[in-house]
């Protein structure tokens, strides 16, 4: 897959899914995902965010560590046409109030808790800046609590189970006739340290052609086996580890320990030393013409210590199984589904 | 002096005798904006590790005590909502069969990675909140179930819930408690901090309603009152530090319910 060519990016996902289908293709403490079942997955919450109004263009933020789900969205964001962005995961909530009223955001997903944060409740502390923001979605509570608290992610996707495959169909047919030049990623430049002071005005974009040609995979590479554990907010992470890796029919391992990866860069399958440097020089070459790619650019490595296929070992997190990313039942071409059994629960939010 | 002062305001208001003036009583305390902007709890932004360690040590024997007296609670109440939800609730306290995973053992483990030793867990006690809640457990016992669920019902589902996440946003903005935050077992917090906890806290009021009636509503909102003032005394005691010496003969109680540290708890 080289620069200039005409292949669009959800197409492409597209075909690396029915491709690989079996394969593994992503892995976090909590759950594994084939290829086919991220392709659902995402298609379930492509139409959980159509169900909320997202229209082309529109803003999805993340704010959460690196967990299966938010890969999940990021591609239902991609197929919907919305513009993506993943917050840093250390902010406090002003610094991410300021990020999302900076950019516009139509709606959130933030993880329930991680290592004593809760997001939700930081959320809820500046909402009322917010005003543009009109759902927030929680994911990664504990199953107890998932039927009893709203907004969750179960009453997401079976909200968006509502929409029928057709409209989903309708609008990847619509985002494939917007031009390559749309932006499709954001990414906020942080001053550095635990705390960064807000930086105003000061989002990147990366456009659908800009990220193709970033996240392409070498013709001739062996699919990539990549640990992720920068969080996905730093470009080198977001695009140069998880979608070069998909596009390649790879496996992504999502860590959420930066701090054990080394400095260099080594991007590759290990097996395959010839690609190894000679792929990271390259990919810090053609990123350097782009300015958002560059921070903390190459430090996502290959962690080949499983066998292909091993689930990683949970850290801590509850059971999951891949049912919950199951498709539902399909409604008949271009007819509504029926109504879910219980009444439409997700509306947008209260403060 | 201040909590003093308000923890005697609590006994000696006047009781209401219907839901609505009851519920308007309780209402004020179940802000976390109000406890947000107490300096006491303020404070755990600021403190050393060694005093949080040792105030946050303290809350663990009221995290102890609670699953015994929910369970006194359970045996004294009548069949209703309230008794079935306080089943569940005391289901949950006690790991849902795994001993490991109970709220106790839970607050145990992150005062472990906090750097409490396990033998403090047990020796480093107030014996005045001690007495405190061995008090409270024989008034408990020796009550009536309307006056029983004031005490205890309402007392952790509600008061001690907005409590907690109060305590837990100046708490994790400690510089000390930053340095060590991904070490920490924060499973106790991600529950009782949280929105779910919310959840349970109106589930208990919903289900209240249930039993209460302009009969029994001063009885309610007597056990209200006395649980609202434990808990400023217990908190107020906790803050001040290491009782003296002769404070501490004074109120020289034993946990009559044998309770000892063990990590399959």
């Amino acid at each position: 897959m080289s620069a200039g060519n005409a292949r669009r990016l959800v197409p492409l996902l597209a075909e690396v899914a029915r491709r690989n289908d079996a394969s593994l293709a992503i892995a976090d403490p909590c759950s594994n995902l084939s290829y086919a079942q991220l392709w659902a997955a995402s298609g379930r919450a492509l139409k959980g965010i159509l169900a909320l109004d997202v229209q082309p263009g529109d803003g999805v933020a993340c704010w959460s560590p690196n967990v299966a789900e938010t890969l999940v969205v990021q591609l239902a964001a991609l197929r919907a046409g919305a513009i993506t962005v993943h917050l840093d995961p250390e902010w406090e909530a002003e610094n991410a109030a300021a990020a999302l009223q900076e950019l516009g955001t139509h709606c959130l997903f933030v993880r329930a808790f991680f290592q004593g944060r809760q997001y939700p409740a930081m959320i809820k502390s500046v909402r009322e800046r917010l005003p543009h923001l009109k759902a927030v979605i929680v994911h990664g509570r504990e199953p107890r609590f998932e039927r009893i608290l709203r907004g969750g992610w179960s009453e997401f996707l079976e909200f968006g189970d509502g929409v029928s495959d057709a409209a989903a169909r309708q609008r990847e047919k619509q985002v494939g006739e917007f031009p390559v030049s749309r932006p499709v990623l954001r990414f906020c430049s942080v001053a550095g340290g635990a705390r960064p002071p807000v930086q105003r005005g000061k989002a990147s974009e990366l456009s659908e052609g800009q990220l193709l040609e970033l996240a392409a995979p070498r013709d001739d590479a062996a699919p990539l086996r990549t640990c992720v554990g920068l969080p996905l907010h730093q470009p080198a992470a977001l695009v140069g580890g998880c979608f070069r890796t998909l596009l390649g029919g790879g496996t992504v391992l999502l860590s959420q320990n930066a701090d054990a990866l080394p400095e260099e860069a080594l991007l590759g399958n290990a097996s395959n030393p010839v690609t190894t440097p000679s792929t990271a020089a390259e990919f810090r070459g053609r990123a350097a013409e782009h300015p958002t790619a560059r921070p903390a650019l190459g430090r996502c490595r290959v962690d080949d210590s499983d066998g292909l296929g091993t689930p990683p070992p949970k850290a801590g997190g509850m059971p999951v199984d891949a049912a919950r990313f199951a498709a539902p039942r399909q409604a008949p071409a271009g007819q509504r589904s029926a109504p879910p059994e219980q009444p439409a629960r997700l509306k947008p939010n209260r403060p | 002096m201040k909590k003093a002062h308000a923890a005697a305001q609590a006994a000696t208001r006047e009781l209401p005798n219907n839901l609505a003036d009851f519920w308007e009583l309780a209402r004020a305390a179940w802000t976390t904006t109000k406890h947000l902007v107490d300096k006491d709890v303020q404070n755990f932004q600021h403190a050393s590790i060694d005093e949080i360690r040792y105030i946050l040590l303290q809350y663990r024997w009221f995290t102890s005590y609670y699953t015994g007296d929910l369970a006194i609670l359970i045996y004294k109440l009548p069949p209703s909502s309230l008794r079935s939800l306080l089943g569940q609730c005391l289901t949950e306290e006690l790991g849902m069969g795994d001993p490991s995973k109970t709220h106790p053992a839970m607050f145990d483990n992150f005062l472990l990675t906090l750097g409490v030793a396990p033998e403090d867990l047990e020796n480093d006690v107030d014996p005045r909140n001690l007495a405190l809640l061995e008090d409270f457990r024989q008034k408990l016992l020796a009550g009536h179930y309307i006056y029983g669920i004031g005490l205890r019902g309402m007392g952790a589902e509600c008061l001690c819930q907005v409590y907690l996440e109060a305590v837990h946003h100046h708490l994790i903005r400690n510089e000390e408690i930053i340095k060590r935050r991904k070490d920490l077992d924060w499973s106790f917090w991600d529950i009782h901090a949280s929105e779910a906890d919310q959840m349970h806290g109106e589930m208990t009021r919903t289900c209240i309603e249930h039993l209460a009636s302009k009969d029994n509503i001063s009885l309610l909102a007597a056990g209200y009152l006395e649980a609202e003032q434990m808990f400023l005394q217990f908190w107020n005691n906790a803050y001040r530090g290491r009782p003296v010496a002769s404070e501490a003969k004074r109120r020289d109680a034993v946990p009559l319910d044998g309770w000892r540290y063990d990590p399959a708890r």
